[in-house]
């Protein structure tokens, strides 16, 4: 049974002169134990949608099932309880600055029936956890950004929860604190069978942590799946947008699509070739040779895990006959690594258009 | 003494009436403060719940809400001494004298203080409200465990602001015998062409002010964890 499940989950927000439809018959399965990356560009609906796990959003139509629940009818104290379950941690924290850093991790227990010694006994707990013990009585304004969300993961966590969502909750941190943030999630999904929803527009963080990925396009999930097949395998142009910025590959064609020696390389013969898990590369550019007399030339590779599977990307030059290129290709595929082709031309246009953009 | 004898001359003979006048005017200001303080603190919650993007919004009660406050903001102190002293006569049997001058105070002060605590509650940031709910904290939790706590300093420098305006209204309290250091300053002072007493009057109601405005930027800095300088 999965931990949540949203069925054909649309939102439609009504204003005077027009609605918008920030969620479009959105399904996805989350199973306990999952890191669950929801990417997308701004305004793509990703809050919204997560917005609508825990009823802070009311669906214009479909259902939200958790634990098997279905919370479209729980109102009150049952929907406050639902929401106990659910830590959230939000890209601009969202501590109250009133509190103390220990007040506001023992926050989600007031009311809730547990001693004012318990509540103490458990935020010192949750501080230590997060690394943030001497800064209990602090206030929020005397912390640094990523001391603050590491905050407000302790925080989050206070009511026992069996889901964190984190919306863009990296997005206001630098790249290492970033991954800091992002180990730490990793850690709890680990330690305490966390199921992590992780909305972001940074594949690179879906990639150092999630094990599944949806990508959404202006409110409708355009591909989900394992992050590896998504990664060795993606089948919409926004998913491969938001992969080429994790990897070097786009920025090494653009250097070649300016070099004299490749300009006029035609595009059967410059190659893009895909590899995962143990296959390595090398035997089979020696078997192009010997089978039929190709040369791969190596210009570029790059390799990367996924999940601990590596994946390989290679830029080839294929010299050889024409019938023999082909044939090559053909063996590849057949080896199960991906050919595509390259052209330089078309690069070079792409990143005109960009540019053009930028100005 | 004597140099203050000196120039304060009709101060100096009416001691007894500057400290009758003074806890006159200080004993308005309380009262008002207290009562207008809760109905204020009141209907300015019951403004930001209700309101757009409130917690418990309710369009028709809020727009309803909101007008009234707007009409009564509006009506001048003077003339809301006489329009409402038929209604004071029936709460306190009169409406002469100091507690028949708390009435049309309160009534004027509460919608004022109810829009300056709505401005200052609005100020909390709404990304706060919103963890406080997806943290399951009921509507009335919220708004005491966020909204009062987080916007505490915001309502304490309003305060001092609308008590300070409210020491202005007192001093109008005279026309309807509520006496106060105002009354003391027009009757005596101006009226009677003894200048000394109209400055005596405005030199207390001025350190009343300070007192007032010194207390209130430390508690406002005492209670403000978010601007640390
Ligand atoms: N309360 C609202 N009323 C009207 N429109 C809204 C509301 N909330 C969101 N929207 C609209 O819904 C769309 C999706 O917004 P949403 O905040 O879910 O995007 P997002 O993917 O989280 O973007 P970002 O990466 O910038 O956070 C946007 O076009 C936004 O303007
Ligand atoms: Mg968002």
């Amino acid at each position: 049974m999965a931990q949540v499940e949203l069925k054909n989950i649309d939102v439609t927000f009504k204003q005077k002169h027009q609605s918008i439809k920030a969620v479009s018959d959105v399904s996805l399965s989350i199973e306990k134990g999952d890191i669950f990356g929801i990417v997308g560009y701004s305004g793509a609906g990703k809050s919204t949608l997560v917005r609508v796990v825990n009823r802070l959003q009311e669906p214009s139509s479909g259902e939200v099932i958790i634990n098997g629940e279905n919370i479209e009818k729980v109102s009150g104290s049952e929907l406050r309880s639902v929401r106990r379950k659910i830590g959230i941690i939000f890209q601009h924290f969202n501590l109250m600055n009133a509190r103390t850093i220990a007040n506001n991790v023992e926050y989600p227990l007031l009311g809730t029936g547990v001693s004012k010694k318990d509540r103490k006994a458990k935020s010192e707990r949750l501080l230590k956890l997060v690394g943030l013990y001497d800064k209990k009585d602090y206030y929020p304004s005397q912390l640094s950004g990523g001391q603050k969300q590491r905050v407000a993961i302790a925080r989050a966590l206070a009511s026992d929860p069996e889901i964190l969502i984190s919306d863009e909750a990296t997005s206001a941190l630098d790249p290492k604190t970033t991954q800091s943030i992002l180990r730490l999630l990793q850690k709890l999904n680990k330690d305490l069978n966390l199921t992590i929803l992780l909305i972001t527009h940074e594949m690179d963080a879906v990639k150092s942590v999630c094990n599944k990925v949806a990508v959404m396009d202006s409110g409708k999930v355009v591909e989900k799946g394992s992050l590896l097949s998504v990664f060795s395998n993606p089948q919409n142009d926004l998913t491969r947008d938001f992969i080429e910025t994790t990897n070097q590959i786009k920025p090494a064609l653009r250097v070649l699509s300016h070099q004299k020696d490749f300009v006029n390389y035609d595009d059967r013969r410059l190659v893009e070739l895909q590899y995962t898990g143990d296959t390595t590369s090398n035997p089979v550019i020696i078997e192009l040779f010997e089978k039929f007399n190709v040369t791969a030339n190596i210009i570029f590779g790059n390799v990367e895990f996924i999940q601990g599977v590596p994946l390989g990307h290679l830029i080839v030059t294929l010299n050889g006959s024409d019938d023999g290129i082909k044939k090559a290709k053909d063996y590849l595929h057949d080896q199960e690594i991906q050919v595509y082709n390259i052209d330089l031309a078309k690069v070079r246009e792409q990143e005109a258009l960009e540019e053009k953009e930028e100005a | 003494m004597g140099l203050f004898s000196h120039y304060f001359p009709n101060v100096a003979d009416s001691i007894p009436s500057f400290v009758q006048a003074t806890w006159e005017t200080i004993y308005m200001t309380a009262v008002t403060a207290i009562i207008a303080g809760v109905f204020g603190i009141f209907i300015g919650v019951l403004l930001v719940i209700t309101g757009p993007d409130g917690i418990a919004k309710q369009s028709t009660f809020y727009t309803i809400l909101d007008k009234i406050v707007n009409i009564f903001r509006s009506i001048p102190f003077i003339i809301m001494l006489a329009v409402i002293a038929p209604f004071t006569r029936i709460i306190v049997g009169t409406s002469i004298g100091t507690i028949a001058a708390i009435v049309p105070l309160i009534v004027s002060t509460t919608p004022f203080y109810a829009r300056q605590i709505q401005n200052a509650l609005l100020d909390v940031d709404e990304g706060i409200i919103e963890a406080a709910q997806a943290m399951g904290s009921s509507n009335l939790a919220i708004i005491f465990r966020v909204y009062l706590k987080e916007g505490l300093p915001a309502i304490i420098r309003s305060s001092v602001v609308v008590l300070i305006s409210l020491i202005g209204l007192t001093a109008m309290a005279g026309t309807v015998g509520g006496g106060g250091l105002g009354n003391l300053a027009i009757m005596t002072g101006y009226q009677r062409f003894e200048n000394d007493v109209t400055i005596m009057s405005m030199i207390i109601i001025l350190v009343i002010v300070f007192i007032i405005q010194i207390i209130g930027d430390i508690l406002a800095k005492k209670t403000d964890h978010e601007n640390i300088n």
